[in-house]
């Protein structure tokens, strides 16, 4: 398919006739919340609770990725960048560890690293009998041109958020609804019109909202999950929608397809860009529950066009889920995603205490060419991870070259107990040395820091095999589930040096290869109390770490 | 202690890897195989051959293709019987020399491999495949590529002519090429970029499968992938469905199928000129990832699957869509039940032995079913068929597991070493997937097969829709002979049983 410049436009103003909003009053009402900054020394919790001092030091708890305050937390939903505040609203159910009755729940942040937590803004609707429907996935706008007919003047254009997310009641239909806030994010109302849009079915979710700026008007990518479409609806209003087009039956099937996203992402190094269409999975990845994929091609206005039939993954690691993008007014922002880093293999299960799963940190989209072998090329997306730097503290460990015969090789280095750190390395090999399959290798060894430092994690790169491998068998000791991949082989290419930059934090391990080539997102589970406590790198029969540092990170929790 | 196994093939010695040339020919199946006789890695590749009756029995031929004085290795291909002698090779001629059986036509097409250029070559038997003469005007197709290799040739009889499909491994292409005689070949198409492409396609298959219940069929395009397999690294194979008109692979969808989700099935071949329209292949048993290192307990290295039955089906992918999946079923496993001897019904959460010895194999079959209210209430309770060298299934280190959740049809294999054993850093222990369970009235239902074998597990669910194969490494002098099969609360077995096999080896 033909490569398009894209030139910024303005939105052409549809004016919809004010739509007076009533109450429903089978919404079930929220607790009281008190719109006031919290005490001094504690923090807001996700479900409208006050936080004492030090809640978020437990040793469970990922210092650096956002976690819920208490509950289970899946899919992140509606995304949204406006008034130079990020929003992440999330799939929520605040009163039991796994997942079940669904609200979603809300925190903000100015760098997409630090985030303050807000009240739910979406709650389940009762129905007769006390049966609840749930606010199941979707994404946020922001209706700056007021197309909905949603707001007044006494709201900004920058504050006319509106949330798409699927009423989900069981046994009878998922269908697509609207909220909308007029205190700036604070509280949502419930359109009183709802269901925007109900094709009469029971696996139709997950609407993503963007604007086209070619077409001046909203664009919903929606899962019609069991039937592997994504169905492509078009609306000048965000209330009527007209059904475009459908993507289906491509990539992996699994059992289903879920949360849909699209974007227009620029090719690096060019003035140019590609259109991303992501589809999350599950079950059915080929590691065992859930993935996300994506195809490259174009939108061109009514249908997504890929330019091939490849499959192609966001992240390789068995817990990258249901990634959402950030929405924006400007029609060049950068492409921002989030994924939720877990697997609905065992998520459930997880030994968490409080709370259960963790988003990865935010990463920009960026699309470039990766050489696959010797012959060819694929455009690949490629992810950054955005703003870990903020919480950069002193660096713990420089080393310009760690290889075989040098003492560091092997040599642990220890790390601040229940404190996240990024590693950097640039993996070289000198084949003249000699490389057996399995043992021409770089290893880097994460123990626990646990007295016998019996558990770990590893990551090997293999020059004689191309492969990187990421063992997590020595870190479900405190627990066991036998979907719990305890090592992943994974091919890669090598064409020159492997650079690596590695994200550890308590249970959580975000792997970044060769600038984002190709990224690996796993779960670990250290026994209660026990947190990364040493790394090391060895290096192995011709193979040199170069460039080494060791950083910790600033947890992002206040409290 | 031997950990040759009995009723999947294996080399006499050295090492083996892709099966080629799989033909049926005058009642008998042909069997080639990338050989390196010389050591016990890949390298020096001839093509070793194997007949049979059965599929089961083998008795080793001689060589068939041995590199000759330019040193290009034999790498893969396919064989054809050429019955009406398009190639011309099999004529009386002026030196009265007797008439080839058309039954026994049989042409190797083969890749010859250099450095830097891979070509099409052709070889063919007056002896009914005893020996193999190369034709004196090779290559055949010489595209000045140097990843160009792995032709499968089929008759397609509505084009009454010869397809070739063969790939452009590193540019992700499987190229369609047409001929009248065998030797003279005309590009028709190309499909590629399609799938899981990892590292590059290798060993293309393509096949007309009958859709079960139905008198259609489709047109199934087979690659295998390696490295780069998504199943945890190594080799994997993915298969394509669609149309083909004489020129042109046209996939039904854009969707990417995995022909098994274990660790070891690669480079699956079809037999050509099968009878009765029949689809059956074989697969190398093993990953790229690791067979090079793999134990060596006897002289050689490398097994095969046992043959599968192919054939497409709708099953339900979910609660709303029937979809084409490709089912694969052992073949015949009757023929080598032990005579006279009765499957026995599988026994509930105790440790049971089975009747095994080092000369035997079996095959475990049940069917698991569970009223699906009971899985809504405890959603997270696995079924569990462990199999182990001792009673101590519990804690034993050299174990294989199957595990099942009916809830989101969560599966998972596991080959449990200890730590004295072979230990690899490419070499998975586990594996997980899915594959839903199947529904009648309010209940759930797994349909299990699993042929148990030394070095190797075949797991078949639902029929044959998901395959698991996975070799096994085991360093204690005894075989598995326990087996502990655990159901959730609630469930039941509807039908089981375990049946010995007999022991085919064709060496000892």
């Amino acid at each position: 398919a033909p490569r398009h410049l894209y030139v910024k436009r303005y939105p052409v103003i549809y004016n919809a006739s004010n739509i007076t909003e009533v109450s429903n009053s089978t919404t079930v009402p929220p607790p009281p919340f008190v719109n006031t900054t919290a005490p001094n020394g504690t923090c807001l919790g996700n479900y409208n609770e006050y936080l004492p001092s030090g809640y978020y030091n437990a040793t469970d708890r990922p210092k650096i990725h956002f976690t819920p305050s208490s509950g289970f937390m899946n899919d992140p939903n509606g995304l949204v960048y406006t008034g130079g505040v990020y929003h992440m609203f999330f799939q929520y159910s605040p009163k039991t560890l796994t997942a079940g009755e669904v609200h979603w729940g809300h925190t903000v942040s100015k760098d997409l690293i630090h985030w303050e937590n807000y009240p739910i803004a979406i709650y389940p609707d009762e129905h007769e009998n006390g049966v609840l429907s749930l606010p199941f996935s979707g994404s946020a706008v922001v209706d700056v041109h007021n197309s909905s007919g949603l707001f007044s003047n006494d709201t900004i254009p920058e504050e006319r958020i509106v949330l798409i997310y699927t009423d989900h009641w069981t046994g009878v239909a998922e269908r697509q609804a609207i909220a909308y806030t007029t205190d700036g994010g604070y509280t949502f109302k419930k359109y009183s019109g709802n269901p925007v849009l109900d094709i009469n079915s029971l696996q139709f979710r997950d609407p993503k909202v963007i604007w086209d700026f070619d077409a001046n008007r909203w664009v919903m990518i929606v899962a019609m999950s069991q039937n592997y479409g994504i169905a492509f609806y078009s609306s000048y209003d965000l209330i009527h929608w007209t059904e475009l087009s459908v993507f289906s039956t491509s990539g992996y099937l699994g059992l289903q397809y879920e949360c849909p996203g699209m974007a227009r992402v620029p090719v690096e190094g060019t003035d140019e860009y590609k259109w991303v269409l992501f589809i999350s999975i599950n079950p059915g990845a080929p590691l065992g529950g859930s993935v996300v994929q994506y195809f490259v091609g174009d939108w061109n206005g009514t249908n997504f066009v890929p330019d091939d039939g490849q499959t192609r993954f966001v992240d390789l690691g068995k817990d990258f889920y249901a990634s959402a993008l950030y929405h924006s007014s400007s029609a060049n922002a950068d492409v921002i995603g989030v994924g939720w880093a877990s697997n609905w293999q065992y998520t459930n299960q997880a030994p968490t205490q409080v709370f259960r799963s963790a988003m990865t940190v935010a990463r920009k989209f960026t699309l470039r060419d990766v050489p696959q072998n010797p012959m060819t090329n694929l455009t690949s997306l490629i992810q950054t991870p955005l703003n870990v730097s903020l919480l950069r503290d002193e660096t713990l460990f420089t080393a310009p070259v760690i290889n075989s015969s040098s003492s560091l090789s092997g040599s642990p280095i220890t790390l601040p107990s229940n404190t996240a750190f990024e590693f950097n390395v640039t993996l070289s090999i000198n084949y003249t040395e000699g490389c057996t399959t399995g043992y021409c290798l770089g290893r880097i060894i994460i123990d626990s820091d646990d007295p016998y430092r019996l558990q770990s994690i590893s990551v090997d790169v293999d020059f004689a095999a191309s492969t990187l491998v990421i063992n997590r068998a020595k870190a479900q000791m405190g627990w066991f589930n036998s979907l719990f991949t305890p090592s992943f082989a994974n091919d890669i290419y090598i064409y020159g040096n492997v650079t690596l930059y590695g994200i550890v934090d308590n249970g959580l391990l975000e792997l970044y290869v060769n600038n984002g080539e190709k990224t690996y997102t796993n779960d670990f589970f250290f026994l209660q109390g026990a947190t990364p406590g040493q790394i090391s790198f060895a290096a192995f029969q011709g193979v040199s770490f170069n460039n080494v540092t060791v950083t910790p990170l600033k947890t992002i929790w206040n409290c | 202690m031997p950990v040759r196994p009995c009723i999947h093939f294996t080399p006499p010695e050295g090492f083996m890897n892709d099966p080629n040339g799989l033909v049926y020919s005058n009642g008998k199946w042909h069997l080639f195989f990338q050989w390196n006789p010389t050591g016990n890695q890949a390298g020096n590749q001839h093509w070793g051959h194997a007949v049979s009756k059965n599929l089961y029995k083998w008795k080793l031929l001689p060589t068939a293709l041995a590199p000759g004085d330019d040193h290009g290795l034999m790498f893969s291909g396919s064989a054809v019987i050429d019955k009406t002698n398009s190639s011309g090779f099999f004529e009386s001629g002026f030196f009265s020399r007797k008439s080839v059986d058309p039954e026994e036509r049989i042409v190797l097409i083969y890749t010859t491999h250099y450095d830097n250029r891979e070509t099409q070559n052709i070889a063919y038997s007056l002896d009914g495949g005893i020996t193999f003469i190369k034709y004196k005007k090779n290559p055949i197709l010489d595209i000045k590529e140097s990843q160009f290799r792995d032709p499968k040739v089929f008759w397609h009889e509505e084009s009454r002519a010869w397809i070739m499909v063969v790939v452009l491994a590193q540019k992700y292409k499987v190229l369609f090429y047409h001929s009248l005689n065998l030797r003279d070949w005309v590009k028709l198409s190309e499909f590629g970029s399609a799938g899981v492409l990892g590292y590059q396609y290798e060993c293309p298959d393509f096949v007309r499968l009958p859709i079960e219940g139905t008198d259609e069929f489709r047109w199934v395009l087979i690659v295998s992938i390696n490295p780069g397999s998504s199943i945890n690294g190594g080799s994997m194979v993915q298969y394509f469905i669609g149309d083909f008109d004489g020129q042109t692979f046209t996939p039904i969808d854009s969707a990417s199928r995995i022909l098994d989700c274990g660790h070891d099935c690669y480079a699956t071949q079809t037999f050509g000129n099968a009878p009765d329209g029949r689809v059956i292949s074989i697969s190398w048993a093993s990953n790229w990832n690791y067979t090079n290192d793999v134990p060596m307990r006897m002289k050689h290295r490398g097994m095969f699957t046992i043959p599968r039955e192919l054939t497409l089906c709708y099953t339900h992918l979910n609660q709303e869509t029937r979809g084409l999946v490709l089912r694969q079923r052992p073949v015949n496993l009757h023929h080598l039940y032990y005579p006279d001897s009765l499957p026995a019904p599988l026994l509930l959460n105790r440790v049971c032995e089975f009747p095994t010895v080092w000369t035997s194999a079996t095959v475990f079959y049940l069917a698991v079913s569970i009223p699906k209210s009971i899985v809504l209430e405890s959603p997270m309770e696995f079924l569990c068929l462990t199999w182990s060298t001792t009673p101590d299934v519990e804690t034993s280190k050299e174990y294989f597991e199957l595990g099942y959740r009916f809830h989101d049809g969560a599966v998972y294999v596991e080959r449990g070493v200890c730590s004295s054993s072979w230990k690899y850093p490419l070499y998975p222990e586990r594996c997980t997937s899915s594959v839903p369970p199947s529904s009648y009235e309010d209940n759930y239902i797994l349909e299990i097969e699993a042929v148990v074998d030394h070095s190797i597990i075949e797991v078949y669910l639902q029929g044959g829709i998901m395959c698991l194969t996975n070799a096994y490494y085991f360093k204690g002098d005894e075989p598995l002979q326990y087996y502990y099969l655990r159901v959730p609360t609630g469930a039941s077995l509807a039908k089981s049983g375990m049946q010995p096999l007999l022991n085919n080896r064709p060496h000892s």
